[in-house]
């Protein structure tokens, strides 16, 4: 899908915000562009015979050219040109698809995202070497196809870079292309147009669209005068980003005056229920297809897989389940990661593989689906597995716990220090990994956001990561509970269950306390006793967590929490459960951003501020306190 | 004087040989390129004052880096390196803008005189 935007006129008389907003969608038009192309590359490589995939490249590449000559991006114009100009030869059979030809494709097309992103960073990119290594191809392919040319002419294949915004037709090119070069032309010289515009009132404006190739076939009479409208229109993220900031503001405004209306909250249903409706619109519009980042992980197995020399087949399912952007952008450098590693250490040589009765080509799934308001990822691999053993050695190699204590830990247990900062089960460091991403990062990333992470894996068959993402970011919903006078609330997403527990039915196990829950053991905490503390160092005084268990009576009725964490379930008690809420939670301010068991703020409708208390925080001091205490038992 | 050199050749027993000989002058290599490719990335980057230029490399011949260069505007020195019989290059390299050629085989001995001559 694509809104090309006709040739920019980029004269001073256009406002300096206007060409900021040029630029911005030239960026988001580009960087689709480059993806789309690397996705093709990877496509074609695998099938030469794609003419479609052949087609679109040239189309692609054609269409950047354009739109960078216009904007008056030299390196990304010159580059897109040549890539064109080198695929308008391979449509003519000039040129051969062959591996070398790939590799330096590939490389172009890495120079052309570089130079998209330079845009913005300002870096510097060189590429003037692969653009002349390309028009060098380029050049020989004509002179094959020219014997009676003059061969050692270096001069003809340089005029590509055009000086000015006023495209050349020089040389063949496809119908529709040249219809399309007259067609800006023509167009470009007085136009200024609107980049998003809905409404029909400009319609002397022009929005080309280029939906599917065959929407350019257009009768050539009428493409002076055809204005098409897309259907689709691109917004700037941060715009939407205000706009949800809007509506979070506004549902807090409404909560508060309903609160202080002293009036029952039935006559504000209508006003409640629009509003709801409004912020779930906003919600809906940041959402995109997670096939968006799934379609790039081709690219990135088939780098891994040919420097690594492995057959990796990349199988995509649940593409169209859709997820916040902002939630994929934080973890799409996490998911890169978690792709490499399953390639460099998930799936074995070919060798290996027909020794253990394996086809060749190893095979890596990409599953999402949506399961209540979360989406699930999945990423597997059919490849070695890991063996908990050898991480539970390492456990004890890297000084993590001792040999006695690693022992007691079960294989589950196990599996969750790959995901400790420090630990590497790579016993190598290759070019894939070692790259500083490690697993600790993909979990800090994927908890930021209220998710969670964890692993299944079975020794010689494979092993599947598993992201459970929240499938929007900016609303959640939270379990509101009072601790003294404060509210405060948990994330539903680690909400396991809310139970009442009499206080006889919880013991003193050495220095935590457990109860039964459906028939497991699990661990209990005053989250009074956890908030009462100076310091988190704390935990390990004795008798830390006993101290409100001591101050009440038996028979006492408790409000108890379960969040799951980890395969964990925890019990948080609580003096008193209010109700189940969407919160809009905000970040903490200073000086209570290093607060370790809060994650967030947020305002209720009474006008108090809310804390969002971490339920992972205390899941790992509880783990942490709990292995001290199996130490004590060990010695 | 010492001068900041880029050697561009595809033999690595060659870049050796520019290299010492260069260096017991007291010039300083800023860096090799084994191709065409990097060649050009690296004289744009490292705008050295001295490129010795191999003339045929895997995946371009000199004459592109050269027009390249002076395209770009850098004004240093090139020295083109070419084997016997290819006199019509080396005209067309010194039309482009090359300084001065050397014939392969050579002697250190004679890369210096040139070297000397151009700086």
């Amino acid at each position: 899908m694509n809104v090309a935007f006709d040739r920019i006129n980029l004269n001073d008389t256009i406002m300096s915000s206007k060409e900021e907003e040029y630029k911005e969608m030239f960026l988001s038009e580009a960087l689709q562009n480059y993806e789309q192309l690397n996705e093709l590359f990877t496509t074609l490589e695998k099938d030469h015979d794609d003419s479609e995939s052949i087609d679109s490249i040239f189309r692609i590449t054609h269409t950047l050219k354009g739109n960078a000559m216009g904007m008056g991006y030299e390196g990304i114009a010159s580059l897109s040109h040549v890539m064109e100009d080198v695929f308008s030869e391979v449509k003519e059979g000039n040129i051969k698809l062959n591996k070398s030809l790939f590799d330096n494709m590939f490389k172009a097309n890495d120079k052309l995202g570089a130079l998209i992103d330079a845009l913005t960073t300002e870096e510097k990119v060189s590429y003037k070497g692969i653009l002349t290594k390309l028009n060098v191809i380029l050049r020989k392919a004509r002179e094959k196809n020219q014997p009676s040319g003059n061969s050692t002419d270096v001069n003809d294949n340089k005029e590509q870079v055009p000086e000015e915004n006023i495209p050349v037709v020089e040389q063949e090119t496809t119908p529709e292309a040249e219809l399309n070069e007259v067609k800006q032309t023509t167009e470009g010289v007085e136009e200024q147009p609107e980049i998003i515009e809905t409404s029909t009132e400009n319609t002397d404006e022009v929005i080309e669209v280029e939906e599917e190739i065959e929407e350019e076939e257009i009768e050539e009479d009428d493409t002076q005068r055809k204005v098409a409208f897309s259907d689709i229109v691109q917004i700037p993220i941060r715009k939407l980003d205000a706009l949800m900031n809007q509506v979070e503001q506004l549902i807090i405004e409404r909560d508060r005056l309903i609160a202080v209306s002293g009036r029952s909250s039935s006559d504000f249903t209508s006003l409640q229920r629009i509003t709801s409706d409004l912020q779930y619109s906003v919600m809906d519009v940041r959402l995109v297809q997670i096939g968006f980042l799934f379609n790039k992980f081709h690219r990135v197995v088939r780098d891994v897989a040919s420097i690594e020399s492995k057959q990796v087949n990349l199988v995509l399912k649940g593409t169209e389940v859709e997820i916040d952007r902002n939630i994929l952008k934080i973890m799409s450098d996490s998911l890169v990661h978690l792709v490499r590693n399953s390639v460099s250490h998930g799936i074995e040589d070919a060798q290996t593989r027909i020794q253990r009765g394996k086809p060749e080509e190893g095979v890596i799934t990409l599953n999402a689906r949506n399961e209540k308001d979360n989406v699930i990822v999945e990423i597997t691999d059919d490849g070695n597995g890991i063996d908990t053993e050898i991480i539970r050695k390492k456990i004890v190699e890297k000084g993590m716990l001792t040999k006695e204590l690693a022992k007691y830990l079960s294989s589950d247990e196990v599996l969750l220090y790959i995901f400790e900062p420090g630990f590497s089960n790579a016993e190598k460091i290759t070019e894939v990994s070692g790259r500083g991403v490690g697993m600790d990062v993909v979990k800090k990333a994927t908890e930021s956001i209220g998710g969670q992470i964890s692993v299944e894996t079975e020794v010689g068959k494979g092993s599947t990561i598993i992201l459970k993402l929240p499938s929007s970011m900016a609303v959640k919903g939270a379990l509101l509970f009072l601790l003294g006078k404060q509210e405060f609330a948990f994330a539903l997403s680690y909400t396991e269950a809310v139970i009442s527990l009499y206080k006889y039915e919880i013991k003193i196990i050495n220095s935590g306390l457990m109860a039964k829950y459906l028939d497991k053991t699990i661990s209990v905490i005053f989250l009074h006793d956890l908030l009462a503390m100076k310091n988190l160092d704390d935990i390990h005084n004795e008798g830390a967590f006993h101290t409100t268990y001591h101050e009440i009576d038996d028979n006492k009725k408790l409000d108890v929490i379960v969040i799951s964490y980890g395969n964990r379930l925890i019990g948080i008690v609580v003096d008193k459960l209010l109700q189940q809420k969407e919160i809009v939670e905000k970040t903490i301010a200073k000086p209570l951003d290093n607060v370790k068991i809060l994650t967030g703020t947020t305002i209720l409708g009474n006008g108090n501020v809310c804390l969002v208390v971490d339920a992972v925080a205390i899941a790992e001091i509880l783990f942490k306190s709990s292995q001290k205490s199996k130490v004590m038992e060990v010695m | 004087m010492s001068k900041k050199v880029l050697i561009v050749d595809d033999s690595m027993y060659m870049r050796k040989l520019i290299r010492e000989a260069l260096e017991k002058e007291g010039h300083e290599i800023v860096g090799e390129a084994e191709n065409g490719e990097i060649a050009i990335d690296l004289a744009l980057s490292l705008t050295p004052e001295l490129i010795t230029l191999d003339n045929i490399l895997p995946d371009m011949i000199g004459l592109d880096i050269l027009k390249v260069i002076k395209e770009e505007g850098l004004t240093c020195r090139i020295i083109m390196i070419s084997a016997v019989g290819q006199q019509s290059v080396i005209n067309e390299g010194l039309s482009l803008g090359a300084s001065d050629y050397i014939i392969k085989p050579f002697t250190s001995e004679k890369l210096l005189e040139v070297v000397n001559k151009v700086i």
